[in-house]
């Protein structure tokens, strides 16, 4: 019998069966501190309801566009030179979902790692309404904001032609 | 010298643990891994819920009932006043390596519209905020 076998015996007859697992286990507790591997879905507002939207046309008011979607999440005026210039009016949802993986090396005295890997959409579906000085609707559309741009100018809406 | 006793044990099975003992075993184990967490910013509108607001009502009443705006957005010479309060649940499960999140977010929405002479004309409110759900990524929201 060679050597290496009678220690492989050895070991068998020292540890208990559930030593591998027990191994195993431990193994896993401890890479827990380098590594995570995370799945986070965010839902901010929901869309207004498909009925509503189906019932928006040019020429409804400002009231009733409100009856139908309630209240907007952003107003915006579209210029700022001419008074009489319209107003866009949002509806803004957010739903996203994402799994991010993280491996990090926590050495004190040596160099220290980290990745991280990261898989979402980055862009925000909204309903807009342009309104007319006289609170009359102009037109509607769905459109995309990146989301540095939610509030801010509406040269970085992108059109799309999706939820 | 009386004689000497032996006693001996029975060779048994060791006795299967119960179902709903592993079940509850299970569940003990996995308790310490969830996490809730409640976040709200700013304080409910409650005001706009209970006072009826007519269109005509100045400016300063509308503010004297519901407070000062969380923003004002100049519509050419007129104006429109936000009021915003939010609530985000969160809910997750942590595994070993694996941790899972969910992130719900609704918020009550009050704009009040006024003309040029501070008048309010339209009252726009949405409050949603009580839709806001502790759930895990895998559980279906409405």
């Amino acid at each position: 019998m060679s050597s290496k076998r009678t220690a492989r015996k050895a070991l068998k007859d020292v540890a208990p069966k559930g030593v591998a697992w027990s191994a195993l286990g431990l193994t896993l507790a401890a890479l827990t501190g380098c590594g995570e591997l995370r799945y986070t879905r965010i839902l901010v507002q929901r869309p207004p309801a498909s009925a509503a939207v189906e019932l928006l046309v040019p020429g409804l008011n400002l009231q009733q566009c409100i009856d139908l979607l309630g209240a907007p999440n952003l107003v915006q005026q579209l210029a700022n030179d001419d008074p009489e210039t319209g107003y866009l009016c949002s509806w803004i949802w957010f739903k996203d979902a994402g799994y991010s993986v993280q491996v990090s090396s926590p050495i004190d005295s040596g160099p220290s790692a980290s990745i991280t890997y990261a898989s979402s959409q980055q862009r925000v579906p909204s309903l807009q309404l342009q309104f007319d000085y006289q609170d009359n609707l102009l037109r509607f559309e769905r459109a995309y904001l990146q989301p540095e741009g939610l509030g801010a100018d509406i040269d970085r809406i992108v059109i799309g032609d999706d939820d | 010298m009386g004689a000497r006793m032996s006693y001996a044990r029975p060779m048994t099975k060791p006795r299967p643990v119960p179902a709903c003992a592993s079940a509850a075993l299970l569940g003990l184990l996995l308790l310490p891994a969830c996490f809730f967490a409640r976040t709200r910013v700013n304080e409910p509108v409650e005001a706009a819920r209970e006072v009826n607001l007519p269109p005509g009502t100045p400016a300063a009443e509308v503010v004297a009932i519901l407070g000062a705006p969380q923003q004002v957005v100049e519509i050419g010479n007129r104006s429109a006043y936000r009021y915003e309060y939010a609530q985000t649940k969160r809910a997750g499960l942590s595994l070993i390596v694996l941790t899972m999140i969910n992130e719900d977010t609704r918020t009550d929405r009050v704009w009040a519209f006024f003309d040029e002479e501070d008048r309010l004309t339209h009252l726009a409110t949405s409050f949603e905020s009580d839709g806001t759900r502790y759930k895990l990524p895998f559980q279906r929201v409405e």
